[in-house]
Protein backbone atom coordinates (compact mmCIF):
# COMPACT_ATOMS: atom_id res chain seq x y z
CA UNK A 1 0.00 0.00 0.00
CA UNK A 2 1.49 3.33 -0.98
CA UNK A 3 1.62 6.41 1.23
CA UNK A 4 -1.04 8.08 -0.91
CA UNK A 5 -3.81 5.56 -0.30
CA UNK A 6 -3.37 4.63 3.33
CA UNK A 7 -4.77 7.82 4.79
CA UNK A 8 -1.41 8.92 6.29
CA UNK A 9 -0.40 11.76 3.97
CA UNK A 10 0.52 14.88 5.99
CA UNK A 11 -2.09 17.12 4.32
CA UNK A 12 -4.81 14.52 4.83
CA UNK A 13 -3.76 14.00 8.45
CA UNK A 14 -3.86 17.75 9.04
CA UNK A 15 -7.36 18.02 7.54
CA UNK A 16 -8.62 15.07 9.57
CA UNK A 17 -7.13 16.50 12.77
CA UNK A 18 -8.65 19.91 12.05
CA UNK A 19 -12.10 18.44 11.37
CA UNK A 20 -11.86 16.19 14.43
CA UNK A 21 -10.96 19.18 16.63
CA UNK A 22 -13.93 21.13 15.29
CA UNK A 23 -16.31 18.20 15.88
CA UNK A 24 -14.90 17.76 19.39
CA UNK A 25 -15.34 21.47 20.12
CA UNK A 26 -18.95 21.29 18.89
CA UNK A 27 -19.53 18.20 21.06
CA UNK A 28 -18.52 19.97 24.25
CA UNK A 29 -20.33 23.22 23.43
CA UNK A 30 -23.10 23.84 25.95
CA UNK A 31 -25.51 24.90 23.18
CA UNK A 32 -25.26 21.49 21.50
CA UNK A 33 -28.12 19.07 22.22
CA UNK A 34 -27.38 15.53 23.52
CA UNK A 35 -28.07 13.80 20.18
CA UNK A 36 -25.90 16.26 18.28
CA UNK A 37 -23.17 15.86 20.92
CA UNK A 38 -23.17 12.11 20.36
CA UNK A 39 -22.91 12.51 16.59
CA UNK A 40 -20.10 15.05 16.97
CA UNK A 41 -18.18 12.79 19.36
CA UNK A 42 -18.61 9.85 17.01
CA UNK A 43 -17.43 11.96 14.07
CA UNK A 44 -14.43 13.22 16.03
CA UNK A 45 -13.36 9.75 17.20
CA UNK A 46 -13.99 8.21 13.77
CA UNK A 47 -11.44 10.58 12.32
CA UNK A 48 -8.88 9.26 14.83
CA UNK A 49 -7.53 12.62 15.94
CA UNK A 50 -4.04 12.92 17.41
CA UNK A 51 -3.99 12.59 21.22
CA UNK A 52 -4.00 15.80 23.20
CA UNK A 53 -6.39 18.52 24.35
CA UNK A 54 -8.78 20.18 21.92
CA UNK A 55 -7.96 23.89 21.43
CA UNK A 56 -10.36 26.04 23.47
CA UNK A 57 -10.37 28.96 21.05
CA UNK A 58 -13.53 27.76 19.32
CA UNK A 59 -15.68 27.30 22.42
CA UNK A 60 -17.61 30.55 22.03
CA UNK A 61 -18.58 29.82 18.43
CA UNK A 62 -22.06 28.57 17.54
CA UNK A 63 -21.82 24.76 17.41
CA UNK A 64 -23.61 24.58 14.05
CA UNK A 65 -20.91 26.81 12.55
CA UNK A 66 -18.23 24.50 14.00
CA UNK A 67 -19.90 21.44 12.46
CA UNK A 68 -20.33 23.22 9.11
CA UNK A 69 -16.66 24.22 9.24
CA UNK A 70 -15.63 20.63 9.96
CA UNK A 71 -17.80 19.40 7.07
CA UNK A 72 -16.23 22.02 4.81
CA UNK A 73 -12.73 20.81 5.75
CA UNK A 74 -13.74 17.25 4.86
CA UNK A 75 -15.67 18.32 1.76
CA UNK A 76 -12.62 20.12 0.37
CA UNK A 77 -10.53 16.94 0.43
CA UNK A 78 -9.87 15.25 -2.92
CA UNK A 79 -12.72 12.87 -3.80
CA UNK A 80 -10.64 9.72 -3.22
CA UNK A 81 -9.75 10.94 0.29
CA UNK A 82 -13.33 11.90 1.05
CA UNK A 83 -14.34 8.37 -0.07
CA UNK A 84 -12.32 6.86 2.80
CA UNK A 85 -14.88 5.07 5.03
CA UNK A 86 -13.80 7.00 8.15
CA UNK A 87 -14.15 10.36 6.44
CA UNK A 88 -17.48 9.43 4.84
CA UNK A 89 -18.82 8.18 8.15
CA UNK A 90 -17.65 11.33 9.98
CA UNK A 91 -19.35 13.51 7.36
CA UNK A 92 -22.60 11.54 7.78
CA UNK A 93 -22.47 12.01 11.55
CA UNK A 94 -21.83 15.71 10.97
CA UNK A 95 -24.98 15.93 8.85
CA UNK A 96 -27.00 14.13 11.50
CA UNK A 97 -25.65 16.49 14.17
CA UNK A 98 -26.81 19.46 12.09
CA UNK A 99 -30.30 17.93 11.86
CA UNK A 100 -30.53 17.00 15.54
CA UNK A 101 -32.23 19.33 18.06
CA UNK A 102 -30.13 21.99 19.78
CA UNK B 1 -50.57 3.46 8.73
CA UNK B 2 -48.66 6.69 8.20
CA UNK B 3 -44.94 6.59 7.55
CA UNK B 4 -42.29 9.11 6.55
CA UNK B 5 -39.42 9.27 4.09
CA UNK B 6 -36.93 9.42 6.95
CA UNK B 7 -38.34 6.27 8.57
CA UNK B 8 -38.18 4.38 5.26
CA UNK B 9 -34.60 5.45 4.53
CA UNK B 10 -33.49 4.54 8.07
CA UNK B 11 -35.18 1.15 7.65
CA UNK B 12 -33.42 0.67 4.31
CA UNK B 13 -29.97 1.35 5.81
CA UNK B 14 -30.69 -0.88 8.84
CA UNK B 15 -31.89 -3.71 6.58
CA UNK B 16 -28.85 -3.38 4.33
CA UNK B 17 -26.57 -3.70 7.36
CA UNK B 18 -28.38 -6.77 8.72
CA UNK B 19 -29.04 -8.92 5.63
CA UNK B 20 -27.11 -12.15 5.03
CA UNK B 21 -24.95 -12.72 2.00
CA UNK B 22 -26.29 -14.60 -1.01
CA UNK B 23 -27.16 -14.19 -4.69
CA UNK B 24 -30.83 -13.44 -3.94
CA UNK B 25 -29.92 -10.78 -1.37
CA UNK B 26 -27.45 -9.19 -3.78
CA UNK B 27 -30.09 -9.12 -6.51
CA UNK B 28 -32.55 -7.62 -4.03
CA UNK B 29 -30.04 -4.87 -3.11
CA UNK B 30 -29.37 -4.11 -6.78
CA UNK B 31 -33.11 -3.85 -7.53
CA UNK B 32 -33.45 -1.62 -4.47
CA UNK B 33 -30.73 0.63 -5.91
CA UNK B 34 -32.91 1.01 -9.01
CA UNK B 35 -35.65 2.49 -6.84
CA UNK B 36 -33.10 4.71 -5.09
CA UNK B 37 -32.14 5.92 -8.57
CA UNK B 38 -35.82 6.55 -9.32
CA UNK B 39 -36.14 8.66 -6.13
CA UNK B 40 -33.00 10.65 -7.00
CA UNK B 41 -34.16 11.20 -10.58
CA UNK B 42 -37.52 12.48 -9.26
CA UNK B 43 -35.82 14.89 -6.87
CA UNK B 44 -33.46 16.12 -9.57
CA UNK B 45 -36.33 16.65 -12.02
CA UNK B 46 -38.18 18.76 -9.44
CA UNK B 47 -34.95 20.66 -8.70
CA UNK B 48 -32.33 20.23 -5.99
CA UNK B 49 -30.57 23.52 -6.60
CA UNK B 50 -31.68 27.13 -7.06
CA UNK B 51 -29.36 27.29 -10.09
CA UNK B 52 -30.38 24.94 -12.88
CA UNK B 53 -27.67 22.51 -13.99
CA UNK B 54 -25.20 23.30 -11.21
CA UNK B 55 -22.99 20.79 -9.40
CA UNK B 56 -25.74 19.54 -7.07
CA UNK B 57 -28.02 18.69 -9.98
CA UNK B 58 -25.24 17.15 -12.08
CA UNK B 59 -24.10 14.89 -9.26
CA UNK B 60 -27.58 13.77 -8.24
CA UNK B 61 -28.37 13.08 -11.91
CA UNK B 62 -25.16 11.07 -12.37
CA UNK B 63 -25.87 9.01 -9.24
CA UNK B 64 -29.46 8.39 -10.35
CA UNK B 65 -28.25 7.17 -13.76
CA UNK B 66 -25.59 4.90 -12.26
CA UNK B 67 -28.12 3.33 -9.85
CA UNK B 68 -30.61 2.75 -12.68
CA UNK B 69 -27.96 1.22 -14.95
CA UNK B 70 -26.76 -1.13 -12.21
CA UNK B 71 -30.32 -2.25 -11.39
CA UNK B 72 -30.94 -2.94 -15.09
CA UNK B 73 -28.13 -5.51 -14.97
CA UNK B 74 -29.45 -7.31 -11.87
CA UNK B 75 -31.75 -10.36 -11.92
CA UNK B 76 -35.38 -9.30 -11.42
CA UNK B 77 -36.30 -9.94 -7.81
CA UNK B 78 -38.24 -8.27 -5.03
CA UNK B 79 -37.68 -8.74 -1.34
CA UNK B 80 -37.32 -6.57 1.77
CA UNK B 81 -34.72 -4.11 0.47
CA UNK B 82 -36.57 -3.59 -2.82
CA UNK B 83 -39.93 -3.11 -1.11
CA UNK B 84 -38.58 -0.52 1.34
CA UNK B 85 -36.64 1.33 -1.37
CA UNK B 86 -39.70 1.31 -3.65
CA UNK B 87 -41.85 2.73 -0.84
CA UNK B 88 -39.23 5.45 -0.24
CA UNK B 89 -39.16 6.34 -3.95
CA UNK B 90 -42.98 6.47 -4.04
CA UNK B 91 -42.94 8.67 -0.92
CA UNK B 92 -40.65 11.15 -2.68
CA UNK B 93 -43.32 11.42 -5.37
CA UNK B 94 -46.16 11.78 -2.86
CA UNK B 95 -44.30 14.57 -1.02
CA UNK B 96 -43.67 16.47 -4.27
CA UNK B 97 -46.13 19.31 -3.54
CA UNK B 98 -44.81 19.78 0.00
CA UNK B 99 -41.15 20.17 -0.99
CA UNK B 100 -38.93 23.14 -1.75
CA UNK B 101 -35.56 23.22 -3.51
CA UNK B 102 -33.77 23.19 -0.15
CA UNK B 103 -35.84 20.34 1.29
CA UNK B 104 -35.35 18.31 -1.91
CA UNK B 105 -31.59 18.75 -1.53
CA UNK B 106 -31.87 17.54 2.09
CA UNK B 107 -33.87 14.54 0.89
CA UNK B 108 -31.43 13.80 -1.97
CA UNK B 109 -28.40 13.79 0.35
CA UNK B 110 -30.18 11.44 2.77
CA UNK B 111 -31.24 9.16 -0.10
CA UNK B 112 -27.61 9.17 -1.31
CA UNK B 113 -26.48 7.98 2.14
CA UNK B 114 -28.41 4.73 1.58
CA UNK B 115 -26.40 3.95 -1.56
CA UNK B 116 -23.12 2.96 0.15
CA UNK B 117 -24.62 0.25 2.44
CA UNK B 118 -26.63 -1.17 -0.48
CA UNK B 119 -23.52 -1.15 -2.68
CA UNK B 120 -21.61 -3.05 0.03
CA UNK B 121 -24.24 -5.81 -0.05
CA UNK B 122 -23.87 -6.15 -3.84
CA UNK B 123 -20.06 -6.01 -3.81
CA UNK B 124 -19.67 -9.11 -1.60
CA UNK B 125 -19.67 -11.55 -4.52
CA UNK B 126 -19.97 -9.61 -7.71
CA UNK B 127 -17.78 -10.96 -10.53
CA UNK B 128 -15.93 -8.58 -12.85
CA UNK B 129 -18.04 -7.30 -15.72
CA UNK B 130 -20.39 -4.47 -16.66
CA UNK B 131 -22.35 -4.73 -13.39
CA UNK B 132 -19.14 -4.43 -11.35
CA UNK B 133 -18.16 -1.39 -13.39
CA UNK B 134 -21.51 0.24 -12.76
CA UNK B 135 -21.22 -0.63 -9.07
CA UNK B 136 -17.88 1.21 -8.91
CA UNK B 137 -19.55 4.16 -10.64
CA UNK B 138 -22.46 4.07 -8.16
CA UNK B 139 -20.04 4.18 -5.23
CA UNK B 140 -18.02 6.99 -6.80
CA UNK B 141 -21.08 9.11 -7.56
CA UNK B 142 -22.54 8.50 -4.06
CA UNK B 143 -19.31 9.85 -2.57
CA UNK B 144 -19.46 12.91 -4.83
CA UNK B 145 -23.05 13.72 -3.78
CA UNK B 146 -22.08 13.38 -0.12
CA UNK B 147 -19.01 15.53 -0.69
CA UNK B 148 -21.17 18.24 -2.22
CA UNK B 149 -23.51 17.89 0.76
CA UNK B 150 -20.55 18.41 3.12
CA UNK B 151 -19.81 21.71 1.37
CA UNK B 152 -23.49 22.73 1.22
CA UNK B 153 -25.17 21.10 4.24
CA UNK B 154 -28.94 21.30 4.77
CA UNK B 155 -30.51 23.13 7.69
CA UNK B 156 -32.82 21.64 10.32
CA UNK B 157 -35.79 23.32 8.66
CA UNK B 158 -34.95 21.73 5.29
CA UNK B 159 -34.43 18.28 6.79
CA UNK B 160 -37.85 18.36 8.50
CA UNK B 161 -39.36 17.08 5.21
CA UNK B 162 -37.90 13.67 6.12
CA UNK B 163 -40.33 13.44 9.06
CA UNK B 164 -43.43 14.60 7.13
CA UNK B 165 -46.11 11.92 7.68
CA UNK B 166 -47.41 10.22 4.55
CA UNK B 167 -50.82 8.62 5.12
CA UNK B 168 -51.43 4.95 4.42
CA UNK B 169 -54.01 3.59 2.01
CA UNK B 170 -57.65 4.54 2.70
CA UNK B 171 -58.63 0.84 2.65
CA UNK B 172 -56.14 0.10 5.45
CA UNK B 173 -57.36 2.85 7.77
CA UNK B 174 -57.34 1.72 11.36
CA UNK B 175 -59.71 2.84 14.12
CA UNK B 176 -56.88 2.84 16.66
CA UNK B 177 -56.59 6.51 17.75
CA UNK B 178 -52.79 6.23 17.87
CA UNK B 179 -52.84 5.33 14.16
CA UNK B 180 -55.61 7.73 13.15
CA UNK B 181 -53.73 10.82 14.39
CA UNK B 182 -50.57 10.55 12.21
CA UNK B 183 -52.63 9.31 9.27
CA UNK B 184 -54.99 12.30 9.47
CA UNK B 185 -52.12 14.75 9.94
CA UNK B 186 -50.52 13.32 6.79
CA UNK B 187 -53.75 13.79 4.83
CA UNK B 188 -54.17 17.38 6.07
CA UNK B 189 -50.58 18.28 5.16
CA UNK B 190 -51.07 16.84 1.69
CA UNK B 191 -54.44 18.55 1.23
CA UNK B 192 -52.92 21.96 1.94
CA UNK B 193 -49.64 21.47 0.08
CA UNK B 194 -50.70 22.49 -3.40
CA UNK B 195 -50.84 26.23 -4.00
CA UNK B 196 -52.44 25.78 -7.41
CA UNK B 197 -55.45 23.74 -6.27
CA UNK B 198 -56.22 25.04 -2.79
CA UNK B 199 -58.96 23.76 -0.48
CA UNK B 200 -62.26 25.65 -0.15
CA UNK B 201 -63.27 27.84 2.79
CA UNK B 202 -65.45 25.03 4.15
CA UNK B 203 -62.54 22.58 3.95
CA UNK B 204 -60.15 24.96 5.70
CA UNK B 205 -62.74 25.51 8.44
CA UNK B 206 -62.87 21.73 8.97
CA UNK B 207 -59.08 21.54 9.01
CA UNK B 208 -58.94 24.35 11.59
CA UNK B 209 -61.30 22.36 13.84
CA UNK B 210 -58.97 19.35 13.60
CA UNK B 211 -55.94 21.55 14.32
CA UNK B 212 -57.76 23.08 17.29
CA UNK B 213 -58.60 19.62 18.68
CA UNK B 214 -55.06 18.32 18.15
CA UNK B 215 -53.43 21.37 19.74
CA UNK B 216 -55.88 21.23 22.64
CA UNK B 217 -54.89 17.57 23.20
CA UNK B 218 -51.19 18.44 22.92
CA UNK B 219 -51.59 21.28 25.42
CA UNK B 220 -52.78 18.79 28.02
CA UNK B 221 -49.62 16.71 27.59
CA UNK B 222 -46.37 17.51 29.38
CA UNK B 223 -45.75 18.96 32.78
CA UNK B 224 -46.46 22.65 32.19
CA UNK B 225 -50.18 22.22 31.50
CA UNK B 226 -51.20 24.63 34.23
CA UNK B 227 -48.95 27.37 32.89
CA UNK B 228 -50.20 26.89 29.35
CA UNK B 229 -53.82 26.94 30.49
CA UNK B 230 -53.44 30.44 31.90
CA UNK B 231 -52.32 31.89 28.58
CA UNK B 232 -53.89 32.12 25.18
CA UNK B 233 -53.09 28.79 23.65
CA UNK B 234 -52.62 27.32 20.20
CA UNK B 235 -56.13 25.84 20.35
CA UNK B 236 -57.51 29.36 20.90
CA UNK B 237 -55.45 30.61 17.97
CA UNK B 238 -56.89 27.89 15.71
CA UNK B 239 -60.37 28.82 16.91
CA UNK B 240 -59.55 32.40 15.98
CA UNK B 241 -58.67 31.17 12.47
CA UNK B 242 -62.19 29.77 12.09
CA UNK B 243 -63.66 33.03 13.40
CA UNK B 244 -61.55 35.02 10.92
CA UNK B 245 -62.85 32.84 8.06
CA UNK B 246 -66.52 33.54 8.82
CA UNK B 247 -67.04 36.58 6.55
CA UNK B 248 -65.66 34.84 3.45
CA UNK B 249 -67.63 32.71 1.06
CA UNK B 250 -66.82 30.66 -2.02
CA UNK B 251 -70.00 28.63 -2.37
CA UNK B 252 -68.53 25.65 -0.52
CA UNK B 253 -70.58 26.12 2.66
CA UNK B 254 -73.43 23.88 1.56
CA UNK B 255 -74.29 20.20 1.89
CA UNK B 256 -71.97 17.96 -0.16
CA UNK B 257 -72.71 14.42 -1.33
CA UNK B 258 -69.23 13.24 -0.35
CA UNK B 259 -66.72 14.75 2.06
CA UNK B 260 -63.30 15.43 0.49
CA UNK B 261 -60.52 13.22 1.88
CA UNK B 262 -59.09 16.10 3.93
CA UNK B 263 -62.43 16.84 5.59
CA UNK B 264 -62.98 13.14 6.32
CA UNK B 265 -59.50 12.97 7.89
CA UNK B 266 -60.19 16.09 9.95
CA UNK B 267 -63.44 14.51 11.14
CA UNK B 268 -61.67 11.28 12.11
CA UNK B 269 -58.97 13.14 14.01
CA UNK B 270 -61.52 15.24 15.89
CA UNK B 271 -63.70 12.21 16.70
CA UNK B 272 -60.92 9.96 18.06
CA UNK B 273 -59.45 12.69 20.24
CA UNK B 274 -62.88 13.62 21.62
CA UNK B 275 -63.61 9.96 22.37
CA UNK B 276 -60.21 9.52 24.03
CA UNK B 277 -61.28 11.88 26.83
CA UNK B 278 -59.73 15.03 28.19
CA UNK B 279 -57.25 13.49 30.63
CA UNK B 280 -54.07 12.29 28.90
CA UNK B 281 -53.38 10.03 31.89
CA UNK B 282 -56.20 7.78 30.67
CA UNK B 283 -54.75 7.57 27.13
CA UNK B 284 -52.52 4.78 25.92
CA UNK B 285 -48.81 5.57 25.72
CA UNK B 286 -48.98 5.23 21.94
CA UNK B 287 -51.80 7.81 21.72
CA UNK B 288 -49.81 10.26 23.85
CA UNK B 289 -46.82 9.74 21.56
CA UNK B 290 -49.02 10.16 18.45
CA UNK B 291 -50.51 13.41 19.71
CA UNK B 292 -47.07 14.81 20.58
CA UNK B 293 -45.73 13.68 17.19
CA UNK B 294 -48.73 15.10 15.30
CA UNK B 295 -48.35 18.45 17.09
CA UNK B 296 -44.84 18.78 15.62
CA UNK B 297 -46.43 19.25 12.18
CA UNK B 298 -48.99 21.92 13.17
CA UNK B 299 -46.59 24.84 12.44
CA UNK B 300 -45.96 23.47 8.92
CA UNK B 301 -49.71 23.00 8.46
CA UNK B 302 -50.35 26.65 9.42
CA UNK B 303 -47.52 27.71 7.13
CA UNK B 304 -49.00 25.89 4.16
CA UNK B 305 -52.45 27.38 4.80
CA UNK B 306 -50.92 30.83 5.06
CA UNK B 307 -48.49 30.79 2.16
CA UNK B 308 -50.29 28.49 -0.26
CA UNK B 309 -54.04 28.47 0.40
CA UNK B 310 -54.68 32.05 1.56
CA UNK B 311 -52.15 33.44 -0.90
CA UNK B 312 -53.94 31.64 -3.74
CA UNK B 313 -57.31 32.94 -2.55
CA UNK B 314 -55.88 36.46 -2.47
CA UNK B 315 -54.19 36.21 -5.88
CA UNK B 316 -57.19 34.76 -7.68
CA UNK B 317 -60.00 36.61 -5.89
CA UNK B 318 -61.78 33.31 -5.25
CA UNK B 319 -63.64 34.52 -2.16
CA UNK B 320 -66.43 37.05 -1.81
CA UNK B 321 -67.94 38.66 1.25
CA UNK B 322 -69.81 41.70 2.49
CA UNK B 323 -67.69 44.84 2.63
CA UNK B 324 -69.27 45.47 6.03
CA UNK B 325 -67.55 42.33 7.44
CA UNK B 326 -64.13 43.13 6.01
CA UNK B 327 -61.43 45.56 7.13
CA UNK B 328 -62.69 49.12 6.37
CA UNK B 329 -61.23 50.70 3.21
CA UNK B 330 -61.87 54.05 1.53
CA UNK B 331 -62.61 52.49 -1.85
CA UNK B 332 -65.25 50.22 -0.30
CA UNK B 333 -67.44 52.97 1.24
CA UNK B 334 -70.29 52.51 -1.25
CA UNK B 335 -70.34 48.74 -0.83
CA UNK B 336 -70.10 49.18 2.93
CA UNK B 337 -73.12 51.47 2.99
CA UNK B 338 -75.17 48.97 1.00
CA UNK B 339 -74.85 46.66 4.01
CA UNK B 340 -75.94 43.04 3.74
CA UNK B 341 -77.51 43.48 0.31
CA UNK B 342 -76.33 42.05 -2.98
CA UNK B 343 -74.57 45.33 -3.78
CA UNK B 344 -72.61 45.07 -0.55
CA UNK B 345 -70.73 42.01 -1.76
CA UNK B 346 -67.11 42.45 -2.80
CA UNK B 347 -64.38 40.15 -4.05
CA UNK B 348 -61.77 39.61 -1.32
CA UNK B 349 -58.18 40.54 -2.15
CA UNK B 350 -54.98 40.29 -0.10
CA UNK B 351 -55.88 43.30 2.06
CA UNK B 352 -59.35 41.91 2.80
CA UNK B 353 -57.81 38.58 3.80
CA UNK B 354 -55.39 40.13 6.29
CA UNK B 355 -57.46 39.00 9.32
CA UNK B 356 -57.21 35.38 8.12
CA UNK B 357 -53.49 35.72 7.38
CA UNK B 358 -52.94 37.30 10.80
CA UNK B 359 -54.90 34.55 12.58
CA UNK B 360 -52.88 31.85 10.76
CA UNK B 361 -49.62 33.62 11.61
CA UNK B 362 -50.63 33.57 15.29
CA UNK B 363 -51.72 29.92 15.05
CA UNK B 364 -48.34 29.02 13.54
CA UNK B 365 -46.36 30.69 16.31
CA UNK B 366 -48.52 29.31 19.13
CA UNK B 367 -48.42 25.85 17.49
CA UNK B 368 -44.62 26.02 17.67
CA UNK B 369 -44.91 26.62 21.40
CA UNK B 370 -47.40 23.79 21.98
CA UNK B 371 -45.35 21.39 19.81
CA UNK B 372 -42.32 22.03 22.00
CA UNK B 373 -44.43 21.81 25.16
CA UNK B 374 -45.80 18.39 24.16
CA UNK B 375 -42.38 16.96 23.27
CA UNK B 376 -41.19 15.98 26.74
CA UNK B 377 -38.07 13.78 26.95
CA UNK B 378 -40.11 10.60 27.48
CA UNK B 379 -42.15 11.15 24.32
CA UNK B 380 -39.08 12.15 22.32
CA UNK B 381 -37.48 8.81 23.14
CA UNK B 382 -40.34 6.84 21.53
CA UNK B 383 -39.76 5.18 18.18
CA UNK B 384 -41.13 7.17 15.28
CA UNK B 385 -41.09 10.54 17.07
CA UNK B 386 -40.32 13.15 14.39
CA UNK B 387 -36.99 14.30 15.82
CA UNK B 388 -36.11 16.33 12.72
CA UNK B 389 -39.43 18.20 12.73
CA UNK B 390 -39.02 18.94 16.45
CA UNK B 391 -35.45 20.12 15.82
CA UNK B 392 -36.75 22.47 13.11
CA UNK B 393 -39.40 23.81 15.51
CA UNK B 394 -36.79 24.30 18.23
CA UNK B 395 -34.55 26.17 15.81
CA UNK B 396 -37.40 28.63 15.15
CA UNK B 397 -38.18 28.96 18.86
CA UNK B 398 -34.50 29.67 19.57
CA UNK B 399 -34.55 32.63 17.17
CA UNK B 400 -34.02 35.76 19.33
CA UNK B 401 -37.07 37.44 17.74
CA UNK B 402 -39.48 34.59 18.43
CA UNK B 403 -40.33 35.34 22.10
CA UNK B 404 -41.55 38.84 21.19
CA UNK B 405 -43.49 37.52 18.18
CA UNK B 406 -44.99 34.79 20.36
CA UNK B 407 -46.11 37.27 22.97
CA UNK B 408 -47.72 39.45 20.27
CA UNK B 409 -49.41 36.40 18.75
CA UNK B 410 -50.90 35.47 22.15
CA UNK B 411 -52.18 38.99 22.62
CA UNK B 412 -53.69 39.23 19.14
CA UNK B 413 -55.37 35.82 19.31
CA UNK B 414 -56.81 36.75 22.69
CA UNK B 415 -58.11 40.09 21.37
CA UNK B 416 -59.64 38.40 18.33
CA UNK B 417 -61.57 35.96 20.50
CA UNK B 418 -62.60 38.69 22.94
CA UNK B 419 -64.00 40.72 20.03
CA UNK B 420 -66.00 37.67 18.90
CA UNK B 421 -67.41 37.14 22.39
CA UNK B 422 -68.44 40.79 22.49
CA UNK B 423 -70.41 40.25 19.26
CA UNK B 424 -71.52 36.64 19.31
CA UNK B 425 -72.85 34.87 16.23
CA UNK B 426 -72.76 35.88 12.58
CA UNK B 427 -73.74 39.45 11.82
CA UNK B 428 -76.27 38.38 9.23
CA UNK B 429 -78.43 35.45 8.29
CA UNK B 430 -76.63 32.78 6.26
Amino acid sequence: MSSTDNGHRPDLLTARAEAAALFAAAARNEKTGPTAQLHCLTAATTLAPPPGPVPATTDSTDPDRLIEQALRVLGNLPAHDFAHPDVLSAAQHGHRALRAPR
Amino acid sequence: MATSLGQLLDALVDSAHSVDDGPAVRADAATALGHVGRALAHLRRDGVSPIAGDQREQRVAALATACTELAARAPATESTLTRVAAAAADTVGVLHAQTTVASRWAAATTVAETVTPLAEVIARGLPAGPAAEWLAEVRHQAVLVQQTAALQPSTRTDAAILDRPVPGLAADRSVDPATVVPDAVGVLLRATARGSDPPSVAEVSAYAIAAQTLSSAAERLGSAGATAAEQTRASDAWRAVRVALRPYEDGSRRPHAHAPSGVAAAGRLHAVLREAGSDPATWTASLRASVAAGAQHLPTFANQLLYRTVRHWADTGTLIGYARDMPPRDERVAAYLRGYQLGGLVRADAVDLQPVAGALHNARLLSLAVADHAADPGVRATAGFPQRAWAANRALLDDPQTPVALSEARQQAHQQLQATRARPGPSRAR
